[in-house]
C-alpha cells in the first residue's frame, strides 16, 4: 500500500473515529411536505434532485387499473390536445420518459409521461396496462410521434422485459396519446436494458439487444423477426459490451458500440448493414471510430451515418512544470467538456461542436439525441455538484431548455 | 421504539419497521460518510435523517425492500452533493466580503484533528465530486463496485477510473503541499 493511501485511511479514520452513533430518528414524520426537518436551528436545506422538476417529483403516481389506449391528458382548464408541433431546427418537441430514479433497484414505473422540450410542461401521462409497469427501456422513431417503451411483469423478476408497446402522439386529437401492444416477442434484458432498443427513423423497424448476446431487427408492422446478429466473443475477456445507439436515416445502417470487459478497453463505435447477409455482430459491421472511454463518454451517430459525435471531459492541462497547473485552489486540475465530432470515413476528428471553458466546477456533457446532419444536439452538461443543465448544442452554443420531467437517460426523443 | 400507529395508512408500520431497522444497523456508517464528504457533523447528519425520510415515503415503490440500502445510499450521497453546491454558491456570493478556506469545515472537527489529517482530508475536499466519491465509497468504506456505481449514478468503469484518478490526484496536491 502507497504512502497516498496510508494518509487517506489515517486521515479519514481520524475524522470518522468520532462519529460514534447517529441520532434517533423520530417516525412517524411530522406534517407534511413543505416544513423542512429542522435541527439546533439550522435553516431548512432545500433538495435538489436534478433530474427532476419539482412539479414532476411532487406529482402523485396513481395505479389506474387501464388496459388500453385511455390516457390522461393535461390538467383541467387547458386544451384537451397541444397544437401540433412545430420542430425547432428540426429538434423534436415531444419527449416520452418513464418517472423513476436510477437509485430504485426495480426501476419499473407505474406509468410514462410526454414532456414538452421546449417549454418544460408534462402533455399527458400514458398508464402502464394493469398489473404492468414500464421500464426506462425506451426508442423514438424520427417522426416525433412514435415511441416504444418496454414493459415488466408489475411481480416479476427485476430487469425482464415481457411485453414491448407502443406510444403513439396525434396532436389535435381526441386522444393525443395512444398505447398498443407491440406484436414483437420482448426479450430478456441485460442490466444496460435503457441502451437495448433502437427504432428506425421512419419507425417501421425495432432492434433490440437481447440478453446481451443477440441484435435482432424485427418489423412494428407485423412483429416478424426480420435478422439475427450474434455477439460473438473476441478475446479471453468474455462477451464485450454492446449498447444500441441509433438508426441512420436511410434505414440501412445500425450505428452500436462495443466495449471489451476489460481494464483500458477502447470504446468502438459501429456501423452494421442491416439488409447485409450473415450473422456475426462484429464480422458483419465495420468500425468507425476507436476511442478511449473517457474520450467519449457518452456517443451518437448522426442520421446521415457520416459523424461520430462524442461527449468527453479532461483536464485542462497548461506547458510547463506540474505546479504551474494550478487554476483551482489547492491544486486540482480544473476540467474542460466537450461534444467532437469525429468522421465515420476517416476515424478522424473533424471537429467540436461546442466546448465548456475549464473550470473546477465541469464534470462533463451527456448526449440525448442529435439532428441528420450531427449540428444539433440535445443534451446536458453535469457539474461536480451534481447539477444538471439540459439545453441544445449548435456549433458553439448552448441554449438552456427547461429541466426535465425525468432523469435524463430515462426519456426518448 | 414505540411507534404509534393510528391514522396511519395501511403499510406505514412495515415502513417503520423498515426503515427503523435500516437506520439503526446502517446511520452511523452514513454519517460517517457524510462527515467525510462535508467536514461538518450536523451538516452530515441532517444528509442523513433527510435522506431516511425520503426512503420512508418512498418506501411503497422499492419492489425490493433489500435494497433499501442502495437507495439510501445514493440518497446520502445527492444530499452531500446538494450542501456542497450551496456551500459553494455561498462562498461564490460572499467572495468580497469574507475569506473562507475552500472547506467550511465545523471548528469542532477542525480542533479534534491533527495538522496531517486535516491537510489530507482538505485535500480529499479539493477533489472533483465523482472522484471524492468513488475514493470514498470504493476505496475507503470498501462498498463493492456495482452498489458504488449504484449510488453514484456511474457506470462500474467509472468507479473504477475515478478511484485510480482520485488517489493520483490526491498524491499529488500532497506532494506539492510537502
Amino acid at each position: 500500500m502507497t504512502s497516498v493511501e496510508d494518509r487517506a485511511r489515517a486521515a479519514m479514520d481520524a475524522i470518522t473515529g468520532q462519529v460514534d452513533a447517529a441520532p434517533p430518528l423520530p417516525l412517524p414524520l411530522p406534517p407534511p411536505a413543505g416544513t423542512a426537518r429542522r435541527r439546533r436551528g439550522r435553516p431548512p436545506q432545500r433538495r435538489w434532485r436534478p433530474w427532476l422538476a419539482p412539479a414532476a417529483a411532487a406529482a402523485a403516481i396513481i395505479a389506474v387499473a387501464v388496459t388500453l389506449v385511455a390516457v390522461r391528458n393535461a390538467p383541467a382548464g387547458r386544451p384537451a390536445s397541444p397544437a401540433p408541433a412545430t420542430p425547432v431546427n428540426g429538434v423534436p418537441r415531444y419527449y416520452v420518459g418513464i418517472p423513476t430514479s436510477p437509485h430504485f433497484e426495480n426501476q419499473a414505473a407505474p406509468e410514462a409521461i410526454v414532456g414538452d422540450t421546449f417549454t418544460g410542461k408534462k402533455l399527458a401521462t400514458v398508464p402502464a396496462p394493469t398489473g404492468w409497469r414500464f421500464l426506462p427501456a425506451m426508442a423514438a422513431a424520427g417522426d416525433d410521434r412514435t415511441f416504444v417503451v418496454g414493459a415488466t411483469p408489475q411481480s416479476g423478476d427485476l430487469l425482464r422485459l415481457a411485453r414491448l408497446y407502443v406510444i403513439r402522439l396525434t396532436p389535435g386529437a381526441a386522444h393525443f396519446a395512444t398505447l398498443r401492444e407491440l406484436p414483437i416477442p420482448a426479450p430478456q434484458l441485460s442490466w444496460d436494458y435503457v441502451t437495448s432498443l433502437a427504432l428506425s427513423r421512419d419507425g417501421t423497424m425495432l432492434a433490440v439487444l437481447a440478453e446481451a448476446t443477440q441484435v435482432r431487427v424485427y418489423s412494428m408492422a407485423t412483429g416478424a423477426l426480420v435478422h439475427t446478429w450474434t455477439v460473438t466473443s473476441s478475446g479471453s475477456s468474455g462477451l464485450p459490451a454492446v449498447n444500441l445507439l441509433s438508426w441512420t436515416s436511410d434505414g440501412r445502417r445500425l450505428a452500436f458500440s462495443a466495449r471489451e470487459v476489460r481494464p483500458n478497453a477502447p470504446l468502438n463505435i459501429r456501423l452494421l448493414q442491416v439488409y447485409d447477409p450473415g450473422h456475426d455482430l462484429f464480422a458483419d459491421s465495420r468500425v468507425v471510430l476507436k476511442v478511449s472511454p473517457s474520450g467519449c463518454g457518452s456517443s451518437m451517430v448522426s442520421g446521415d451515418g457520416k459523424t461520430v459525435l462524442c461527449g468527453s471531459s479532461a483536464p485542462v492541462r497548461e506547458p510547463g512544470p506540474s505546479s504551474s497547473n494550478k487554476a483551482c485552489p489547492g491544486g486540482a486540475l480544473p476540467q474542460t467538456a466537450a461534444i467532437l465530432r469525429y468522421s465515420t470515413a476517416t476515424a478522424k476528428l473533424t471537429g467540436t461542436l461546442y466546448q465548456v471553458e475549464g473550470s473546477c466546477d465541469t464534470d462533463g456533457t451527456t448526449l440525448s439525441w442529435t439532428s441528420d446532419d450531427g449540428n444539433a444536439v440535445l443534451g446536458y452538461l453535469t457539474d461536480n455538484f451534481g447539477g444538471v443543465r439540459f439545453g441544445l448544442f449548435t456549433p458553439g452554443k448552448f441554449t438552456p431548455l427547461p429541466a426535465l420531467l425525468v432523469y435524463a437517460t430515462f426519456a426518448a426523443w | 421504539m414505540d411507534i404509534d400507529t393510528r391514522g396511519r395508512p395501511p403499510g406505514a408500520a412495515e415502513a417503520d419497521a423498515g426503515v427503523t431497522g435500516l437506520y439503526q444497523a446502517h446511520a452511523t456508517g452514513l454519517v460517517k460518510l457524510a462527515v467525510i464528504m462535508l467536514g461538518d457533523r450536523a451538516a452530515a447528519e441532517d444528509v442523513v435523517q433527510d435522506a431516511f425520510f425520503g426512503l420512508y415515503r418512498n418506501w411503497g415503490r422499492l419492489c425490493d425492500p433489500g435494497k433499501a440500502l442502495a437507495y439510501v445510499r445514493g440518497s446520502v450521497l445527492n444530499g452531500c452533493r446538494a450542501a456542497l453546491r450551496q456551500r459553494a454558491r455561498h462562498r461564490r456570493r460572499e467572495r468580497a466580503a469574507a475569506v473562507h478556506g475552500p472547506d467550511a469545515e465545523s471548528a469542532e472537527s477542525t480542533v479534534l484533528l491533527g495538522e496531517e489529517h486535516r491537510a489530507v482530508l482538505a485535500a480529499v475536499r479539493r477533489l472533483p465530486g465523482r472522484q471524492r466519491e468513488a475514493l470514498v465509497l470504493r476505496f475507503y468504506l470498501g462498498v463493492p463496485e456495482e452498489e458504488t456505481a449504484r449510488a453514484m449514478g456511474v457506470s462500474r468503469g467509472t468507479v473504477k477510473s475515478s478511484t485510480s484518478r482520485a488517489l493520483r490526484a490526491l498524491g499529488r496536491m500532497l506532494e506539492e503541499e510537502s
